[in-house]
């Protein structure tokens, strides 16, 4: 979702999210088909923490056929929507909701993909640079984000745009 | 219906026997319908079609670990370039692994074709080894499934999968082969038509209903366009961006609409919905006039129906037909696809509706007619005659 706020996309074809069904889980598998439709254009995969963690096993598919697929995680530590959720509707209540993660950047390496940890905004340009400059082989860029920040504005469900929730 | 189909290319290997096994078959009418990719994973009931693409060289069978990545994968072909995406699993777990990202294709409205290895027919219904009903289990997560029970029906069967997957409202086409027939020696004939009786995908507008929506646009004070995914299934990004460029009228997106419109263009609002931008939100909310193109009212997009878009309709707005009591509920329809909206012919599309209760605009547009000031869902070609009209 935050990408879908955040990253304005200019042409048909170039952003693909699970939409209706909100699959987690979805990212990366869909990034690994766009990049063998479009093998010469840049494909990346924004996942989160949570999502990753349920299709990872495939790293293995895009490290077999050499694809350049860089990989970005947004690692908050938490599956955020339903942690979001919580916040604002189950009084912060965080019922299984708080994840403890793998080394991401070492289990990409275990695949034999590139592994980068990032856990400083000033480090996250040279990583972006590196991941999409890195050739024939997925780069797994493990980000450490806030456990706090939430995906505002938003709407809660059923209710009307004079409810948005605009910040925390 | 044979002649709007493409017609299935010969293959480039001329001389091929005449006979065949089912599985041979499959793959040659995969190698027709111009599969270059498909994603994967093989199991006892799928061998016989896994041993046929180990000569297939023009085909690349990607392996993938489990066959939920292999349904998402398609997704990802089909969305990324437009074509059909194909996925492949065995019978049973791997058929059931695929649920999910079938699922998905069909709330997307993604073009795959999904093939799943079955028991051998002597078996079926047995609770067999590695059995599922994989038929019943995806009624209602595709637009449409088939059992093939002879190696002979399989060309018509790909042939229909592919044209019901890639037409009108694009969405997942479930193909079931039950291990004995992928051994099955048969003649195929690849040139056989499938009929299908009932499926007529509308691609032209009613030029009444159109020029009624010009009418209502053209009186509006605060018009906005609603753009979704269809548009970008499509391809009428040129068709949107000349209507808003010639009326002037600013543009907001759905999430699956987020590349029907260039974002930075002056014009476009980006997206709106549960997670949209406020302005977005808002400049919905207090339009006179909404042209929804390619979308489907989703419920996070609307939020609570009585409050999205309340205001009246200007009433400078002749024209218009009222859909409920409410006069200031009214609603242009044209129901028509390829980018739009509603319906999504397939046979199996009425027992959906009973099953589910109705999606809110399969069931009959009732959400625009209770809830907006004025809507139309219009499909690209309309959209181009109303840029012309208006």
């Amino acid at each position: 979702m935050w990408m879908a706020q955040w990253y304005k996309c200019r042409e048909p074809r170039t952003f693909i999210s699970s939409g209706g069904l909100g699959a987690m889980g979805f990212g990366f598998p869909a990034a690994l088909g766009a990049k063998f439709a479009c093998p010469d254009k840049q494909v990346i995969a924004l996942v989160g923490d949570g999502g990753f963690q349920m299709t990872l096993q495939d790293l293995i598919t895009a490290v077999e056929h050499g694809l350049s697929l860089p990989i970005f995680i947004l690692n908050n530590g938490a599956l955020g929507m339903v942690r979001q959720w919580q916040t604002f509707f189950y009084r912060g209540r965080f019922s299984s909701s708080i994840l403890r993660n793998p080394n991401f950047a070492k289990i990409g390496e275990a695949y034999g993909a590139r592994g980068i940890r990032v856990e400083r905004p000033e480090e996250v340009e040279s990583a972006l640079r590196t991941a999409l400059e890195t050739e024939g082989v997925p780069c797994v860029v493990d980000i450490q984000c806030d456990p706090e920040e939430n995906c505002l504005p938003m709407i809660p469900s059923g209710q009307s745009v004079a409810e948005m929730i605009l910040d925390d | 219906m044979a002649r709007q189909m493409t017609a299935a290319k010969p293959s480039p290997s001329a001389e091929r026997p005449r006979q065949m096994n089912g599985a041979q078959t499959l793959v040659e009418a995969l190698r027709r319908e111009g599969v270059e990719v498909l994603f994967g994973h093989p199991g006892g009931a799928s061998l016989p079609i896994y041993d046929a693409l180990y000569d297939a060289q023009d085909i690349r069978h990607i392996l993938v670990r489990h066959e939920q990545v292999a349904a998402h994968a398609a997704v990802g072909y089909a969305r990324a370039s437009g074509r059909v995406g194909v996925c492949t699993a065995t019978s049973g777990p791997g058929a059931t692994n695929l649920i999910t990202g079938i699922t998905d294709a069909m709330m997307d409205s993604a073009p795959i074709v999904a093939i799943t290895g079955q028991v051998p027919r002597p078996v079926i219904g047995n609770d067999a080894f590695q059995e599922a009903d994989v038929t019943g289990i995806t009624m209602p997560i595709t637009k449409y499934n088939t059992l093939v029970m002879r190696a002979m029906d399989i060309p018509k069967a790909v042939r229909m999968a592919f044209y019901l997957a890639k037409t009108g409202r694009p969405g997942p086409v479930l193909v079931d082969i039950p291990r004995d027939v992928s051994q099955e020696l048969c003649e195929p004939d690849f040139d056989e038509d499938p009929v299908l009786p009932g499926y007529r995908p509308v691609v032209d507008g009613n030029p009444g209903q159109i020029a009624e929506a010009a009418d209502a646009l053209s009186a509006a004070e605060r018009p906005i366009v609603y753009a979704g995914g269809g548009i970008i299934s499509s391809g009428a990004t040129p068709e949107l961006t000349a209507l808003v460029e010639r009326t002037g009228i600013p543009v907001v997106l759905t999430l699956m609409g987020k590349g029907a419109m260039d974002e930075t263009h002056p014009r476009c609002l980006g997206m709106f919905g549960m997670h949209g931008s406020a302005f977005a939100n808002w400049a919905i909310n207090r339009a006179d006039v909404i042209l929804a193109v390619g979308v489907r009212f989703d419920d996070r997009v609307t939020g609570r129906l009585k409050d999205f878009a309340p205001t009246p309709v200007s009433s400078t707005s002749t024209s218009t037909r009222p859909r409920s009591g409410r006069t200031n509920r009214r609603t242009f329809l044209s129901w028509a696809t390829p980018s739009g909206c509603w319906p999504r012919s397939s046979r199996w599309c009425g027992r959906r509706r009973l099953r589910h209760g109705g999606n809110r605009l399969r069931s009959g547009g009732s959400v625009i007619r209770s809830a907006t000031g004025s809507a139309m869902a219009v499909s690209a070609i309309s959209m181009s005659a109303i840029c012309s009209t208006v």
